[in-house]
């Protein structure tokens, strides 16, 4: 993995829509892509709009592999045409659902295999019933950030984080009540489906990243300490000084909060309530943008044992798995933007007893 | 023309796709709803006081409203509206318990220079003396985070989020958007009563 600085592939961040799906030769080395692909910034914001805003789902076959694998904290999912079977029940539900890519921070990880971290907000309205319930009518706001190993056209693993809390909020519906149905079902069905959330517990408590650590020059390295640093070392004062007196965070179910002091009590927040919390960077990467800026991306996996009251309500005593992925947006070696995203729906729903917790 | 002139007088590229839009006492995202909003405002919006703009970071301003863009390539990618005039609400949040000082408490004003590659040191140190005082600021022990500033030829620009807490009632922690010009006439303070506004008609919200 390194630090992709390659202007081959800029970042969409500052750039129109229309300048994004202008047709453009060939800038970077794709081996095995379809030939409209540029670069591959341009392979994942092109084919997120072919997908889902035109409407040709289909692409999907040749756009995943036939065995991908896809992992949501709500539970992995394999095939492609279980990925077509999910986008298309989301767009019956979302028909409008539009995906604007803010950035997608990438590396070449092994020769022809790219890895992109893929933010996203999207703007959509709740018109037809789906897992949630019948249609709201209610207009929603989310951010999501997908994580694709990609090679010759196919994403062949996908890490999706979504704040579902937030969207379901904003469909006016109570994300707790939704969790706990989620988790009867879960517990009405075999205890077998939920063993890789266990397996996954087990690897972030006996410390094992899916990654190496990156060079010490790399511009991840330091927010890597920063956050091991605040969760495995309680540390928090020490690691904020990563950042910018004035940084800016966006997290998950509408938290805003700024300067070092917000982004001590956001960590702490999410880690007060868990005993021995205990987190892994499970990817990294860096690329360039406007005004000399650069963005790090870390893919996180964190878990403890809930069992104190906090933002999560009274301890029930389980084990809670978090998957989150942060966009850092950095400035003479400090974060001045954090944007970080993890899906509190389906925390609450191991909380509940529900994914086997 | 700059940037943000051009949108407030309907000409000009339409903001980013991804652009956000504070203001009017909520928050707005996508070039769709952000121009529907301002297409509003430039009914509304008189000659311009101020208009100028860096690579960076542009401000308009009349009498009533104050408008900051931050600026790519010249295109706007996030914009703050200062005002009093509530048209929006703001979404759903989980409020987060945390400590602005960091130390005991100087409630310091939030400010680096090197996070402002725009802002010369003459006008950084006197952001400094003119951060540091805002008379009549309806907050009990403000504490603002510089979060834009840029000299615009002999302008100085700084756009700031005032942290403090309710002036009444339980000391809940409140915000809301504030803007800094001075030049060699003097000094202009903008609040966005707005967002004060919507801010205080929340209730604290530690849980989800």
């Amino acid at each position: 993995m390194s630090w992709s600085a390659d202007p081959s592939a800029p970042s969409p961040a500052g750039r129109s829509i229309e300048n994004l799906l202008a047709d453009r030769p060939r800038r970077q080395t794709l081996t095995g892509f379809d030939p409209e692909y540029s670069d591959i910034v341009d392979y994942i914001m092109r084919c997120t709009h072919r997908i889902w805003e035109q409407k040709d789902v289909g692409l999907c076959r040749s756009h995943y592999g036939e065995d991908c694998l896809i992992h949501t904290l709500a539970g992995p999912l394999r095939g492609v045409e279980a990925v077509v079977a999910n986008t298309l029940a989301t767009l019956a539900a979302f028909p409008d659902r539009s995906l604007i890519g803010e950035d997608v921070i990438w590396s070449e990880d092994a020769p022809g295999l790219f890895h992109t971290s893929h933010r996203i907000v999207s703007l959509m309205t709740h018109l037809g019933d789906d897992a949630f319930g019948p249609a709201t009518g209610r207009r929603a706001e989310v951010t999501t950030i997908a994580d694709c190993l990609v090679r010759e056209n196919r994403i062949v693993e996908e890490w999706l984080v979504r704040d579902n809390a937030q969207l379901v909020r904003q469909l006016g519906l109570d994300p707790w009540t939704l969790a706990r149905a989620q988790a009867e079902v879960d517990k009405a069905s075999d205890p077998g489906s939920h063993a890789w959330r266990a397996e996954e517990v087990e690897r972030v408590r006996s410390g094992r990243p899916l990654v190496a650590a990156p060079p010490a020059d790399h511009p991840a390295t330091a927010l890597i300490a920063m956050l091991h640093s605040a969760v495995g070392g309680s540390n928090l004062g020490a690691a904020a000084k990563r950042l910018s007196v004035s940084v800016e965070g966006r997290w998950p179910s509408g938290r805003r909060w700024f300067g070092r002091g917000g982004w001590v009590g956001a960590m702490n927040q999410l880690n007060a309530g868990l005993e021995s919390p205990r987190l892994v960077v499970d990817h990294w990467a860096a690329s360039a943008l406007p005004h000399q800026d650069l963005a790090v991306a870390l893919r996180w996996s964190l878990a403890g044992r809930h069992t104190r009251p906090g933002v999560y309500g009274a301890p029930t005593g389980r084990d809670l798995l978090v998957l989150g992925v942060s966009h850092y947006k950095v400035r003479d070696e400090r974060v001045v933007e954090d944007v970080t995203v993890f899906d509190e729906l389906a925390m609450l729903r191991q909380l509940a007893g529900g994914l086997g917790a | 023309m700059t940037v943000l002139g051009c949108l407030l007088s309907g000409e000009g590229p339409p903001v980013l796709q991804t652009c956000r839009f504070e203001g009017l006492g909520g928050e707005l995202y996508g070039r769709a709803a952000i121009s529907h909003r301002l297409a509003e405002l430039q009914s509304l919006v008189s000659s311009p006081l101020l208009d100028v703009e860096t690579a960076r970071m542009g401000v308009w301003m009349d009498a009533e409203y104050a408008v900051v863009g931050e600026l790519v390539h010249g295109k706007v990618q996030r914009l703050w509206l200062l005002s009093d005039r509530v048209g929006l609400s703001l979404p759903p949040t989980i409020d987060i318990p945390s400590d602005p000082d960091l130390m005991q408490a100087k409630w310091e004003t939030r400010f680096e220079p090197r996070d402002h590659p725009e802002l010369n040191t003459a006008d950084a140190a006197r952001l400094m003396n003119t951060v540091d005082s805002w008379p009549g600021l309806e907050l009990g022990r403000a504490r603002p985070v510089v979060m834009r500033a840029a000299s615009a030829g002999s302008v100085l620009l700084a756009l700031l989020r005032m942290e403090g807490e309710a002036a009444d009632g339980l000391p809940v922690p409140i915000a809301c958007n504030g803007l800094i010009v001075a030049d060699g006439n003097g000094i202009e303070r903008r609040l966005d009563g707005a967002g004060l506004a919507q801010a205080r008609l929340r209730s604290w919200n530690p849980r989800l």
